[in-house]
């Protein structure tokens, strides 16, 4: 028994540093895919996933240029606008994804105010059920923890903030080298996030999440100190989702956000279901610009009309 | 808890390790413990239908023992056949009502304690007074959820004396268990989508494409049943248990009456011992004998599953030995006549075949939604006879090949009388570290390989 104990031992000894130099070859260009593809994970890093599709937008709102404007929002936001970039040199347009939070977008906003002089207007593009959007444990790590923490803009996160994505997703995988594992290494992610799924608890669900709470005000904040007009412009929605948006419009209005931004409800347009492919994205015949143009100008905000170039 | 997920792999280790650090006397109570708290986990209504029979039995076998000591045979009697009839009744529930559906293990420990309850009846084995022994025999986590099914005469023979710590038990153990994960999670695993993928598609091609769906339904049926086989047997074996087998090379079986010697030996066994010999078995007229097998492989079909195809699987089973039976002589006659040597292996290798298609048309039935869709995939074929398409990619087919050919070569080896697995053991260090090392980072990497869901679970394409 006691020869078999200490071979128990060895056979430890063994196996957990070949482990850690799988997990380890797991990371290196050569083996990424191999191990990836033998691992059945490939697809966690081949399908354009949370910090690849959201780091590019951080980035951007860093460039030095010449924007005074800045267009944020979320996927419908993303559809409808990011195709009018190469017309307009004066509006920055970042419309990425509901999931960054509105944690996510104010730190878009940062990084833009931060690198831009002179920024006189900007324009958060959102369907309502944006603002119920909080740390959950199937989008919010890729989304929210893995970019920032990339692109080292965690440090403009209000630390109950940081706090809070600690709880969920605990306070070891916010480290850098973590995340940069995780994101490197597919099998290891696919383990983390499937195991997040299974026993990890979101924080904050509700009407109107309290991290769209914080942030919103945050975002007024920011803007008024820089002296920077703030516009909440609601992007269309399909009808059939009607009760999802009205539940986070009593939200809105509880949190009293409907005092800062009066004509947002009021704005917001109901379509068709048939005109969206999923019931939340334009699809077929209505997916161009030409259908979207339309409807941004039946929108009627004069603020963005103003400047907002169609060709 | 299940073989494969990653928490079986946490799970055991542990279980091991504390497992021979206890005192012997102790083991079983630790055993138990376990095995009733890992199938609580599944559901605490598997629990308590598991309590449920096993108190059921155990009270039963304690009054037979008590009755038939006095000579109240009657009495004995009358308790015997409530216990069996309230036992079958849970099972018949668990199986057919809608609220008790998908309990998993009832029909292999009902049938374990029942061929317990017979033999302490026929005064095989003395009644267990040991409740939790008992319990334990029913709830052995290794073998509760697909078997073997064990018999009280081994396995809990075994709980009742005990086991020592045996280092080549450990080792075997643990060979067989990397044995049961190559052909469960790669073979099986691999042929799974080929064959749904087929089958589904079935009417955009013809008979071709489902003789070749249904001969590798055959082959992963036997990986997948076998492999799960091959774990409990190999976990049961590191814990100090041996565990009967449950197959032996069945596809090399040269006769549907082979077949039964080589597929689920531990079910056929059980029909054998508590079914077809009390009715009489062969001891009997022909007539009798056929009535025996029909009902034999009819309450096979039955315990398989609840559709009517399963019954029809069985049926066919028993069709099959009764055909096999009534025309065993006029065989013979052809055979002589036409001066066939029945010990060449082309004559062999012409039963295996004949084998393996007969029992694959079984498995057609098997496999099927419902007896209808069978029928009409079956109409569908003949009348599509010419349509030599298939929906099966060459490279696809490759892979199985190429993952088959160990599974093959293990089960000629096997058929030979040779045992891999001791042989390695017998290897230098070098080589015998290098299976164990290599093996249990191939589990990982095939536990890892069927893990959670898709990577597009966690876009978030709605917003």
């Amino acid at each position: 028994m006691r020869r078999f104990c200490i071979k128990l031992v060895l056979f430890v000894i063994i196996l957990v540093p070949a482990v850690a130099l799988f997990a380890f070859l797991s990371t290196t260009d050569s083996f990424r895919t191999p191990i990836a593809e033998l691992t059945h994970s490939d697809d966690y890093i081949t399908i354009n996933n949370g910090p690849d599709e959201i780091g590019p937008y951080i980035d951007k709102a860093r460039e030095h240029n010449n924007y005074t404007k800045l267009i944020i929002g979320d996927s419908v936001c993303h559809q409808m606008y990011t195709d009018l970039q190469e017309y307009n040199d004066e509006i920055c347009i970042l419309g990425s994804n509901a999931a960054i939070s509105m944690a996510g977008q104010y730190v878009l906003l940062h990084e833009f105010l931060d690198n831009h002089t002179d920024v006189t207007d900007v324009w958060l593009i959102i369907i309502p059920s944006s603002m119920s959007v909080y740390f959950d444990t199937q989008y919010g790590y890729q989304y929210v923890v893995m970019p920032n923490v990339e692109k080292d803009t965690i440090r403009i996160f209000e630390p109950n903030t940081v706090e809070q994505l600690g709880s969920v997703y605990g306070k070891l995988f916010l480290n850098e080298g973590v995340v940069w594992f995780l994101d490197r290494s597919a099998p290891a992610r696919k383990i983390y996030l499937n195991l997040l799924l299974k026993y990890g608890e979101g924080f904050g669900d509700s009407p109107m999440s309290p991290v769209s709470v914080q942030y919103m005000t945050d975002m007024i904040d920011l803007c008024r100190k820089k002296n920077v007009n703030l516009h909440l412009l609601p992007s269309p929605v399909s009808e059939a989702n009607k009760d999802r948006y009205e539940r986070a419009l009593t939200g809105f209005r509880e949190n009293g956000f409907d005092k800062f931004f009066p004509d947002y409800e009021a704005a917001v347009v109901y379509y068709p279901d048939d005109q969206f492919r999923d019931g939340v994205h334009f699809g077929g015949e209505y997916d161009n610009q030409a259908s979207f143009n339309e409807k941004i100008r039946q929108l009627g905000d004069e603020s963005l009309l103003k400047y907002l170039k169609f060709e | 808890m299940t073989y494969n997920s990653f928490s079986f792999l946490l799970f055991f280790p542990i279980v091991f390790i504390v497992y021979y650090l206890i005192g012997k006397q102790y083991r079983y109570i630790y055993l138990c413990i376990v095995s009733a708290a890992s199938y609580l986990l599944i559901g605490p209504r598997f629990l308590m239908i598991l309590l449920a029979e096993t108190a059921i039995i155990y009270t039963s076998a304690m009054l037979i023992s008590s009755y038939s000591g006095k000579g109240e045979i009657k009495k004995a009697k009358v308790c015997f056949a409530v216990s069996i009839i309230a036992c079958v009744g849970i099972l018949a529930v668990c199986k057919y009502s809608s609220s008790f559906v998908g309990i998993i293990g009832v029909s292999f420990y009902t049938l374990q304690l029942l061929g317990y309850l017979i033999d302490v009846y026929r005064g095989s084995i003395e009644a267990e007074s040991n409740f939790v022994r008992l319990l334990l025999f029913a709830s052995f986590f290794p073998t509760i959820v697909c078997g073997p099914i064990e018999r009280s005469t081994n396995l809990l023979q075994q709980i009742k004396n005990g086991v020592e710590f045996d280092h080549d038990s450990v080792r075997t153990g643990y060979l067989t268990i990397l044995w049961g994960y190559y052909i469960k999670f790669v073979i099986a695993d691999m042929i799974h989508p080929l064959v749904i993928s087929s089958f589904e598609s079935y009417e955009n091609y013809g008979a071709l494409n489902m003789v070749l769906a249904t001969a590798l339904y055959s082959i992963e049926i036997y990986a997948d049943f076998s492999g799960y086989s091959y774990m409990a047997i190999g976990t049961a074996k590191m814990l100090g248990f041996d565990i009967c087998e449950n197959f032996k090379q069945p596809y090399f079986a040269t006769s549907i009456k082979d077949f039964w010697r080589r597929w689920h030996i531990s079910l056929s066994k059980w029909l054998r011992d508590y079914i077809y010999i009390p009715l009489g078995g062969s001891r009997c007229s022909k007539i009798k004998l056929y009535r025996n097998l029909f009902i034999t492989f009819l309450i096979s079909g039955i315990w398989h599953g609840t559709g009517w195809c399963f019954v029809f699987w069985g049926i066919l089973h028993g069709l099959y030995q009764i055909l096999g039976d009534a025309t065993i002589n006029i065989r013979n006659r052809v055979r002589g006549v036409v001066r066939i040597d029945n010990t060449c292996f082309s004559y062999k290798l012409f039963r295996i075949i004949g084998t393996f298609i007969v029992v694959s048309f079984a498995w057609f039935f098997f496999r099927a939604d419902s007896f209808r869709s069978a029928c009409s995939m079956l109409r569908f074929g003949m009348q599509n006879m010419r349509n030599l398409d298939v929906c099966l990619e060459t490279d696809a087919l490759k892979n199985v090949f190429i993952a088959m050919l160990p599974m093959v070569l293990v089960d000629i080896i096997r058929e030979r009388g040779i045992i891999l697995r001791d042989r390695i053991i017998r290897q230098n260090y070098v080589f015998r570290w290098s299976i164990y090392v290599l093996g249990a980072a191939a589990v990982i990497v095939l536990l890892l390989r069927n893990y959670g869901v898709s990577a597009s679970d966690f876009i978030y394409a709605q917003f």
